[in-house]
């Protein structure tokens, strides 16, 4: 459990980290600010075993991508910000699961099976959107339409099919 | 928050602002959720299917008592990354070792035990259901499902063992018994003498009064001694409740309640007992072990209440109560409880009551030098002694419960007392 939130903390200081760095580095110190406070409080709450903060935290850290995003800030930093959220977020949803049980059954496997299984997912993620930036091609306005149409659509089902499932 | 939603949502946004300012970058940023969201679907896609027992080490026990219980839960589905157990406590017991949640992975037909003792104080406790979350490694696809695992303790009242209590009811039943039953036969008491008939034991020859008599020989009558019909009745009203620093002036009647039970039961007894108040808990008149055994799991499960019906005392189902048997009630009593005492009594019942001293009860708890509590307390007094003096004036044996004086010291100086004979009694409007 020790592991588990000090790598949450290291997650959160990574996220917050690179926001900052990419807010101030582009020209807008006071949007800084918005991730320095939002990861301050998220800290403290995980702290305090409020669970119920982290996920408000992860809509605004990601949602904090997009400004960054359109102020042109280096994609590598939004990348590694994302990724160090996602991981924050899981984990600290982790602990609130692991919170709720009084023994942990083989805390090792259980841990060990959680860490592979994320690592597995942050290498993949980093590696297709390092695909994804890298790769680029040009397609004339209808093509693309007609893609984020599919694209979208194809999402919704996916979505609805996730939920349903 | 389900994390589909939340994680759905943020693509949608990613997905929707990349399209709007044809930016590649925030696209790309939507794989990585794109791909945890798959994660989760791809490894948490399989069925759950659990079967779940419990077992408890008993399931009758006495307020304090250790009881052991065992929740084993088996896998009879797909392999689960992770799931949390989580037993659904009834309220009131008290954890004293052990878990009762537990997060594991439990591969397919394995099985996990958990196990945790518990005490609780007297009550009726029902265990009916499990929560099982069962997710993939990363929680994405949790569902939540409570498997019903029955289990009942019943903790009962601790019987305060007593001696033999001598009532005397008008009527008694056919079998042998202790009671007197104001009728002449074999028995140890002398009842009377009557003339001496054909097959009558010759030591029962009494000489004496025979020998006052030409050719007349008469014999000595003893008592017979039968079992009786109790029927014992406690007030489980919420008026009747009084609760003083953690103390309950309810378990002190619950307690005499099943002390009394044992003790007419242990003399072959006929007992039924009446919870009155929140409804009519009856357990119909029985004898010897199984019916003690009813009637404390009736007591176990006795709890003050209101209703609006058995507010007041007058909708006592008087017919419930067999004819000239012996009537216990148990209660610290109100005012508009004495008219259907004396009424009840009398319709030939042999009415005992005793009530615990909820004044002096209250008082224990409040300042000794408050003036105010002072002047209270002797006004409540009054009152109360008022009300049982009515009863005794009306032929009810009262016993008026110091709590501080243990129940069968207290009722063997009042039943010493004798009934009070009053041949007719009006009653009391």
């Amino acid at each position: 459990m020790k592991r588990i939130r000090r790598s949450f903390y290291i997650s959160l200081v990574v996220a917050a980290a690179v926001e900052i760095i990419a807010f101030s580095l582009y020209g807008y110190p006071a949007l800084a600010l918005i991730p320095l406070l939002v990861a301050t409080l998220w800290g403290l709450a995980e702290f305090r075993q409020w669970h119920w903060a982290a996920t408000p935290a992860f809509i605004i850290f990601v949602v904090l991508l997009i400004p960054a995003t359109v102020l042109r800030a280096h994609w590598f930093y939004l990348l590694i910000g994302l990724l160090a959220t996602l991981t924050a977020w899981d984990l600290s949803r982790w602990m609130a699961l692991a919170g709720r049980a009084q023994r942990l059954e083989d805390e090792a496997l259980l841990v060990g099976m959680h860490a592979r299984r994320l690592g597995g997912v942050l290498l993949a993620g980093l590696l297709l959107s390092l695909l994804g930036i890298n790769l680029q091609f040009r397609i004339i306005f209808g093509g693309a339409f007609l893609l984020a149409l599919s694209l979208i659509l194809a999402l919704s089902r996916l979505v609805s099919f996730f939920r349903r499932a | 928050m389900n994390p589909i939603l939340i994680i759905s949502s943020l693509l949608y946004i990613l997905v929707l602002v990349a399209f709007g300012s044809l930016n590649g970058i925030l696209m790309a940023l939507a794989l990585p959720l794109l791909i945890y969201l798959g994660a989760g679907w791809f490894y948490g896609r399989g069925s759950v299917s659990l079967r779940a027992e419990r077992q408890l080490s008993r399931e009758r026990a006495l307020p304090g008592e250790p009881i052991e219980v065992t929740l084993t839960i088996t896998n009879t589905g797909a392999h689960i990354e992770s799931l949390l157990i989580e037993d659904q406590l009834p309220t009131g017991v008290k954890i004293i070792s052990g878990e009762t949640s537990l997060l594991t992975a439990l591969p397919a037909q394995a099985s996990i035990e958990l196990r945790y003792t518990l005490t609780a104080p007297r009550g009726y406790y029902r265990f009916l259901e499990t929560l099982i979350t069962a997710a993939d490694c990363l929680g994405v696809r949790q569902r939540q499902i409570l498997l019903s695992t029955p289990g009942r303790i019943f903790v009962q009242p601790r019987v305060q063992r007593m001696g033999r209590v001598n009532i005397r009811p008008r009527g008694t039943r056919v079998y042998a018994g202790f009671i007197p039953a104001r009728k002449g036969g074999s028995g140890v008491e002398f009842f009377g003498v009557r003339q001496y008939q054909q097959g009558d034991p010759l030591r029962w020859i009494n000489w004496r009064a025979s020998a006052r008599h030409h050719q007349a020989l008469f014999i000595n009558q003893f008592e017979q001694e039968r079992v009786a019909d109790v029927g014992i009745i406690l007030d489980t009203r919420r008026r009747s409740e009084v609760c003083t620093r953690g103390a309950s002036l309810f378990e002190f009647g619950v307690n005499a309640a099943a002390a009394l039970a044992d003790s007419f039961l242990n003399d072959g007894n006929r007992v039924g007992l009446l919870l009155y108040g929140t409804q009519l808990d009856w357990t119909l008149p029985g004898y010897g072990k199984i019916q003690r055994e009813r009637i404390l799991q009736s007591l176990a499960r006795a709890e003050p209440g209101e209703s609006q019906v058995f507010e007041k005392l007058g909708n006592l189902p008087k017919r419930l109560l067999p004819a000239n048997s012996k009537i216990v009630f148990i209660s610290p009593l109100h005012a508009d409880d004495i008219p259907v005492l004396i009424h009840l009594r009398a319709q030939g019942y042999a009415l005992l009551v005793i009530s615990p001293d909820a004044v002096a009860f209250e008082r224990a708890a409040l300042d000794p030098n408050d003036e105010t509590a002072q002047l209270a307390t002797r006004l409540a007094r009054i009152e109360r002694v008022l009300m049982l003096h009515k009863l005794t004036q009306a032929g009810v044996q009262v016993l008026d419960w110091n709590l501080n004086t243990p129940l069968e010291g207290a009722l063997h100086t009042t039943l010493s007392r004798g009934i009070p004979q009053i041949h007719a009694v009006e009653p009391v409007r």
